[in-house]
């Protein structure tokens, strides 16, 4: 599918406006009685037609109406557009840095793998990049690896808990709710607690993650580094047969 | 502000909660637990604390060594969580739990979850592939292997992924089935050694079955044995032509392992097109068979074949269960299958031959008897234009949902269905995209489904006692046996229910309100047993209050 006009984008704006935006929100981030359609990945990893199906048919038994009888084939194609805009795909992107050079960052001296992996590689406590350039903007990786607390997910903040015997753990809290916390430590081990069984649970709104990025990588790793992650537009996993250990 | 929880301390004296005692402590103390397991730790058996793979064992037996939960307090016994998937409305899976940590999965996703709460811990997904057809097409799966930090599963579309354990991130992906678009995937991959051992599905549809061995580090290929021989290979004379790329007998459960004797028993569909035996004249090597393979090069020890020239869709994916038992007066090694063509049949596992067969179902007319070699004397019925009353049905006189054997009771327990349907053929061409059935099935008037809990002594060949279902014979949920002198099991209308393994008195029932199409199992969480199944699009888990435990 083409990236359109600014005109057609007005078009598939105002389409997407009236019919998608009371459930979806005017972001696409979900509301009241429509999910996330912007940055769930499971959506994003849709192909245009499965979008063109949803739309047409609608989710039978989930709530979102078919708008078969109600739009043409062209406005259908205009509301997959304005989906994968929401989605940060076919923006216009200038990315300035050397993706090898930043893939060798990534894996070492910026020590990004430590945590996170891309292609099958690297650790298990943050997030999975693989994809990661599909779904963001170099813009967007550029400010979540300079400023890593900006607009932080509760979910990705520091977690300590404290038994009541006076066990300290401090991870990253994969699920929790009034009554439990499953928490991972950085050595890859679940500690799943009860809460009748905590003194304490803090939560800091801050991530593993390092924020002096600025100071210890150049303006040129940082855009090699952008590259590198801005190319990885695969699912994930390594070919078959490549040694992994 | 945190609800605080007041527990009985209960002091027993019985020595067989001896161990419980020990080994509990305070519900309120953390798990921490690291993921890693080893070959080893999979040898163990029977299951306990852990059950690490689909049948909890390499066995088949589906026997937990948990004695907490017995006949005498089974009626206790109280939902503790619930786990729902969103995109499957019939879960197949059997929940893996390893120290305290719950594998599950659904279509073509993959859920650790916090096995004391229910909680999801990690969630991998991807999407539903398009353009499958039969059974891949329902997107079903059955679980997962688990090797050190890693999990394994199987896609709709027959890859086998790999991931991390402690975040489900995908480390590798194969695509294990090419050739044919048919090819599906609906099973729980085998883990042995070091190597992950999966099947296909796409029996009806005209693919080639094979069991294929992949290194569990790299997803290297190691090994795969084709289950139809390829032109000039022993067995070969029944698939002229290409006929060999289309006959099925394809490997959709996984299989069970005999580590002293480093042999794989594996399962293998009916031959492709279900209803029309013309295109494959002779036996249908090897489909409807127990393969016995090495598990280190997958090289072919010994077969067996329940239905030679099946034209009833009789699979033989049921569990071969593997029991070291006495027989006529010695220890043996035996393979115990409850199959779908109706015979409970024994096999000795070091060689593959035929001991016993025994019919388990009253409506069976498409084989007179069993001879001594283990061949069926057909009775000449077969599908027809005009259509042919068959029994069993199509759905088998049991299926793929899960036997159990108690070392205590010396008991199998399976499900049993009796009924008849009208079978019918016409030829049809292979076509990549539909099914290769060569027709079907209809109601037979007068003939309704009647689901049997039955108890098999393979000892004496007999039927120590039967547990007739109420319900239209529609369920697929599977047995589970227990130290604690129990059988779990998914009863016909829609109850998941406890019975005495000796008697087959009903104990305990909870309406799961869905249909139950998967196998229970058991596991403890710092000394607390549970047991789970799927129901509908939901895991159910119960245990005994802590008052009463």
């Amino acid at each position: 599918m083409r990236p359109q006009s600014s005109s057609s984008t007005q078009a598939s704006q105002q389409l997407f406006s009236a019919n998608c935006t009371g459930c979806h929100g005017l972001d696409g981030r979900g509301g009241e009685h429509g999910p996330n359609i912007a940055t769930n990945r499971d959506v994003q990893r849709l192909d245009d037609r499965d979008i063109l199906r949803i739309l047409r048919d609608g989710v039978p038994g989930g709530g979102m109406p078919g708008f078969r009888s109600e739009f043409n084939d062209d406005q259908l194609n205009a509301v997959v557009r304005y989906v994968r805009l929401l989605q940060g795909k076919h923006a216009t992107m200038i990315v300035r840095g050397d993706q090898k050079k930043g893939e060798a960052l990534f894996f070492g001296k910026a020590r990004c793998s430590e945590c996170h992996m891309i292609g099958g590689k690297g650790g298990f406590i943050a997030s999975d990049l693989s994809g990661y350039g599909q779904e963001h903007s170099p813009d967007v990786i550029r400010e979540a690896i300079i400023d890593p607390n900006k607009n932080l997910e509760p979910r990705r903040q520091i977690v300590t808990a404290i038994t009541r015997d006076g066990r300290k753990y401090t991870g990253i809290a994969l699920n929790e709710d009034n009554f439990s916390l499953q928490l991972q430590t950085l050595d890859g081990a679940f500690h799943l607690f009860e809460k009748s069984g905590l003194a304490k649970v803090e939560h800091e709104p801050r991530s593993l993650m390092p924020s002096n990025y600025v100071s210890t990588l150049s303006p040129g790793d940082l855009d090699d580094l952008v590259a590198y992650l801005a190319a990885a537009t695969t699912p994930g996993g390594s070919e078959p047969g490549r040694d992994e250990e | 502000m945190w609800r605080e929880r007041h527990f009985v301390v209960i002091v027993t004296i019985c020595s067989s909660f001896a161990l419980w005692t020990a080994a509990q402590t305070n519900p309120q103390s953390p798990i921490s637990v690291a993921i890693d397991v080893r070959p080893a730790d999979l040898l163990v058996q029977p299951p306990a604390v852990n059950w690490s793979s689909y049948n909890g064992d390499y066995s088949g037996r589906r026997f937990s060594a948990l004695k907490e939960i017995t006949a005498q307090n089974v009626d206790q016994l109280r939902a503790q969580w619930v786990f729902h998937s969103s995109n499957s409305s019939n879960l197949e899976a059997t929940p893996v739990v390893v120290n305290g940590v719950m594998f599950m999965t659904s279509a073509n996703e993959a859920f650790a979850l916090d096995a004391r709460t229910g909680r999801a811990l990690w969630h991998y997904s991807r999407p539903v592939t398009e353009g499958l057809v039969d059974d891949a097409s329902a997107h079903h799966n059955r679980g997962v292997g688990v090797w050190h930090s890693r999990v394994y599963m199987e896609t709709d579309n027959a890859h086998l992924l790999c991931l991390d354990a402690r975040s489900g991130h995908l480390i590798w992906d194969v695509a294990y089935a090419e050739g044919n678009s048919n090819y599906g995937a609906t099973s729980a991959p085998l883990v042995i050694k070091d190597k992950v051992l999966v099947g296909t599905s796409g029996g009806d549809d005209g693919v080639r079955g094979f069991v294929a061995a992949f290194d569990a580090t790299t997803g290297r290929e190691a090994w795969r044995f084709w289950t139809i021989p390829a032109p000039g290979e022993f067995g070969s004379s029944s698939w002229p032509g290409e006929m060999y790329l289309r006959g099925g007998a394809t490997t959709w459960m996984p299989g069970t392992y005999d580590s002293e004797l480093n042999t794989v028993y594996w399962g293998t569909s009916n031959p492709a097109p279900d209803f029309d035996g013309g295109p494959r004249p002779g036996d249908d090597l090897y489909s409807d068979c127990v393969l016995a393979l090495d598990a280190d090069n997958g090289k072919l020890k010994w077969y067996f074949q329940f239905t030679p020239h099946d034209d009833f869709d009789y699979d033989a994916t049921e569990t071969a269960v593997l029991i070291d038992t006495r027989y006529k007066g010695a220890l043996r090694k035996l393979l115990v299958e409850a199959n779908r063509n109706g015979f409970v049949y024994i096999l000795d596992r070091t060689n593959g031959k035929y001991l016993s067969a025994a019919p388990f179902v009253k409506k069976l007319n498409w084989a007179k008897a069993i001879e001594d070699t283990g061949r069926p004397v057909r009775s000449g019925a077969e599908p027809s234009q005009n259509g042919t009353l068959i029994c069993p049905d199509m759905t088998g006189a049991t299926n793929w949902f899960s036997p159990s054997y108690n070392p205590s009771t010396h008991l199998l327990y399976f499900m049993a269905l009796e009924n008849c349907q009208m079978y019918f053929v016409k030829p049809q061409q292979f076509t990549p995209g539909k099914q290769y059935y060569a027709t079907g099935v209809k109601h037979a008037p007068g003939q309704y489904g009647q689901k049997i809990l039955l108890a098999y002594d393979p000892e004496t060949n007999t039927f120590a006692w039967r547990y007739p279902q109420i319900g239209g014979g529609h369920s697929w949920g599977g047995t589970m046996t227990t130290a604690g002198g129990l059988v779990f099991f998914g009863d016909d209308s829609e109850a998941f229910e406890a019975a005495d393994a000796q008697t087959g008195a009903p104990l305990w029932h909870f309406n799961t309100g869905q249909s139950m199409h998967a196998s229970p199992m058991s596991y403890a969480v710092e000394g607390k047993q549970y047991v789970a199944i799927a129901a509908g699009s939901d895991v159910f888990t119960f245990a005994l209050p802590d008052g009463k435990r």
